[in-house]
């Protein structure tokens, strides 16, 4: 069988392909490539992946009667490229980003200069599930809180790149990120010969630079960690993967102490030993019974008391999540302003804040063309997508707003850009998102491209891998000549 | 590096588990060898295989009868015993899964790999046509983790745990087969299928060629057991063994803590000899190595893991 109609969806913009099927320039090798290999040959290659894949061991784990069952990690043997050029746009924009975003959670704890400027609303902060005061007062390293983000960006049909959500506490996938590309260049070795391809397999060392130059001691070494809560976590073949590329340990929490001296230890086979800087995976709710949630069996007893003494450094930072929430997230672009004095140069997808009768009208009046959503809930809780809704769930909802207007945003509906994807022997176009992660410390990493996630089902947006969701390589393309430029923007 | 206590206790136990699935293979294989070997006229009974793995009470409390099918079964796949191949197997994955970050990557994906082929093939471990297929297969995944470790694992603290499992649990299998087996047919005297039966004994820790080489005569059970027990040029000799744990303790912090556990368990070993005139002499004598060893294991646990608070 040969792949002579590739389809594009009408009203979506495909990443590979143009409106008319033809191939983008940037993508135009690998469409021609699978062109010439033809759905048979893809299948083949597509099932030697899924076999790497199981044997590799590359999993996640899902919950099911309480038990957590590894499943092999589902990927889509055809990549998701992008052109260099827009890259190192998307590449400035999430830097800039992060960077604002630091100094809003480093003056959020400390003088709340935001506040006082009139920026940022006292009423939020009052509200936020994620403001700790527990951080009041405490400066870490280079005022950088969010050490490790995942932002979650979308295109829009007319190309527009938006960024959906800043992920600022423990955002995972990079792992997958870096095993997909070992996968990818099993199953497409011919292809990467004809393209330069940015490598992503330099993150795990910029990761360990950053947490070493976490280091409370200073110095060119460190005793670093990362934390896991265990292997029923959905995530711990990432935090496994990452302890191992870096070569440290990974410890649970039954693993460390602190002692009357406020150190953070780790109980090893010689005895105590020194912990210089955690990369915790934990939820910081979870990480300090005597702080936080004390049923917590996940954490070390008098871990903030050692991070508040400026002991121990922890990436992220407890209370991180701050800047990580529906509401803050439609101030990120003041915040660019106020901190950098620049223009934002990612866009933030508009939001209307109900807590201003203004925006609170306009959400009301037009809520059939709008996503509705609480505040403070993950997961996609509350959700109400305004063109599925019945006139009942609108008018319900509009009285849940007029109740508790502060509790609710509302966003335009954005259509998720698709790709070609290989779907049981034919290849459909299927929406897709993009995570990359950024490292923030002394300087900004950003890696090239990100973890692609694709809902493999018809016409669905949910690309989440516990619920069907799939994930490709995402190949960052030089297409002039001459134009490499490394990733890592110095500041 | 420092090694977490934590992950030190589950690299000597998934050493343990890997070693005790392969261990147990052989003796699975040796036996129905030996079995199919011998004339229909000599009484014949699959309950050594169970003796030899300790697991007599537990089989008896799920199956009626003792015969090759329940016995094979419980050995290789059955859920009710923690110690069949399949669940040992999958012990040392979970235990070597978070242990993850000190091995080579290829290690996992071994133990994984073995693990999803015990789990697929447990029925090919039970009949008997593809037993012999099964069994080859779980020795060399096991074999293959050991040249993984061998060639490309820096000779650190984690890798001493790893070889201190595998050494502990080599010990203890010698050890029981010779409890069983050895016992039972110094007891028997002369028979005339003796020597077929010490060879079984042999194959099942796959000593036969070596004790051939190393002997240089005809197949004899007391120097069978003294083999087995006594020499130091073979590694799966209890002796070896204990000499292997012995080294392997004496490059751990504090592993000089230990030493009066591990000389009280060779003094124990050299007690026991292929002398014994009778079997039930040899039996006791290898139930007491049995407890030095077990009482070795918990010492080691003790001294490294002790008690997490």
């Amino acid at each position: 069988m040969t792949v002579t109609d590739l389809r594009v969806n009408a009203g979506a913009y495909d990443e590979l392909l143009l409106p008319d099927g033809s191939a983008r320039e940037h993508a135009q090798v690998l469409v021609n490539t699978l062109r010439r290999l033809g759905v048979d040959e893809l299948q083949a290659r597509q099932d030697h992946a899924d076999l790497d894949i199981l044997t590799m061991g590359i999993t996640f784990t899902v919950y099911s009667d309480g038990r957590g069952i590894d499943r092999a990690w589902p990927f889509d043997v055809i990549p998701r490229v992008i052109d260099a050029t827009e890259w190192r746009h998307i590449e400035a924009g999430l830097t800039q980003r992060l960077r604002a975003l630091n100094m809003f959670i480093d003056d959020i704890y400390n003088e709340q200069r935001v506040i006082v400027d009139g920026v940022f609303p006292i009423e939020l902060l009052e509200g936020s599930v994620n403001f700790r005061p527990e951080c009041r007062g405490v400066r870490p390293k280079y005022g950088v809180w969010a050490h490790i983000s995942g932002s979650d960006i979308v295109r829009d049909f007319d190309g527009t790149v938006y960024v959906l959500e800043d992920n600022l506490r423990v955002p995972s996938g990079v792992s997958y990120m870096i095993e997909n590309r070992l996968i990818s260049k099993r199953a497409f070795a011919d292809v990467f010969e004809q393209h330069s391809v940015q490598p992503v397999d330099g993150y795990t060392d910029e990761l360990f630079k950053l947490l070493t130059s976490l280091s409370p001691a200073g110095g060119s070494s460190a005793s670093v960690v990362v934390l896991t809560p265990g292997i029923y976590n959905s995530a711990y073949f990432e935090h496994g993967f990452l302890a191992q590329r870096m070569g440290v340990p990974l410890v649970e929490g039954r693993d460390l102490f602190v002692d009357d001296d406020n150190v953070v230890y780790m109980r090893t086979i010689d005895g105590p030993t020194r912990v210089d800087v955690i990369y915790r995976r934990v939820d910081d709710m979870f990480i300090d019974p005597e702080a936080f949630r004390a049923d917590s069996t996940l954490g070390v007893a008098g871990l903030m008391r050692s991070w508040r003494a400026g002991k121990v450094a922890i990436a992220n930072a407890p209370g991180a999540g701050v800047a990580d929430d529906k509401v803050v997230y439609a101030w990120v672009p003041d915040f660019i302003r106020y901190y950098l004095h620049e223009e934002p140069i990612l866009a933030n997808v508009p939001t209307y804040r109900c807590m201003y009768p203004a925006e609170c009208q306009y959400v009301i009046e037009h809520m059939a063309e709008l996503v509705v959503k609480p505040a403070n809930e993950s997961g996609g809780a509350g959700l109400l997508i305004g063109n599925r809704a019945t006139a009942a769930e609108i008018l319900e909802r509009t009285e849940a707003i007029l109740a508790d207007p502060r509790n609710w945003v509302a966003q335009p509906i954005l259509s998720l850009s698709t790709a070609p994807t290989l779907c049981d022997g034919a290849i459909l176009p299927r929406h897709l998102d993009l995570r990359p992660f950024i490292l923030t410390g002394a300087t900004s990493y950003v890696t090239a491209g990100g973890l692609t996630r694709v809902a493999l089902r018809e016409g669905s947006l949910v690309v989440n891998s516990s619920q069907g969701g799939g994930s490709k390589d995402t190949w960052v393309i030089e297409t002039q000549p001459g134009a490499a430029s490394p990733t890592t923007a110095g500041e | 590096m420092a090694l977490l206590s934590r992950v030190a206790e589950q690299l000597y136990w998934g050493a343990r588990y890997i070693e005790r699935a392969e261990d147990t293979v052989r003796v699975v294989r040796a036996y129905t060898d030996v079995l199919v070997d011998l004339p229909t006229s000599v009484t014949t009974s699959w309950e050594p295989l169970l003796a030899i793995t300790g697991t007599r009470a537990l089989h008896d409390a799920h199956h009626d009868r003792v015969d090759e099918a329940s016995v094979i079964h419980f050995l290789v796949a059955d859920d009710a015993n923690p110690n069949c191949i399949v669940h040992a197997v999958a012990a040392a994955r979970e235990n070597l899964r978070s242990a993850r970050e000190v091995l080579p990557r290829d290690a996992w994906q071994v133990v994984n790999d073995m693990y999803l082929y015990v789990a697929a093939h447990r029925s090919d471990g039970v009949s008997r046509r593809s037993r012999s297929r099964f069994a080859e297969r779980v020795i060399a995944d096991s074999q293959r983790l050991d040249g993984i470790l061998s060639g490309q694992m820096s000779r650190d603290h984690a890798y001493e745990f790893l070889r201190l499992g595998q050494a502990m649990e080599r010990a203890d299998m010698t050890t029981r087969v010779l409890g069983v087996r050895a016992a039972a047919l110094v007891e028997s005297g002369a028979d005339v299928y003796a020597e077929v039966q010490w060879m079984g004994v042999l194959r099942s820790l796959s000593a036969l060629q070596m004790y051939q080489r190393a002997t240089n005569s005809p197949i004899n059970g007391m120097s069978v057991i003294d083999f087995l027990l006594h020499d130091r040029a073979f590694p799966r000799s209890v002796m070896s063994c204990l000499q292997a744990i012995r080294d392997g303790l004496a490059r751990l912090p504090r592993g000089d803590q230990l030493a009066p556990v591990i000389a009280e368990v060779f003094a124990t070993a050299a007690q026991v000899s292929g002398d014994a005139v009778d079997g039930a002499e040899l039996d006791a004598e290898t139930d007491l190595l049995q407890s030095a060893l077990a009482g070795l294991n918990n010492a080691i646990i003790s001294t490294y893991v002790g008690v997490l608070d």
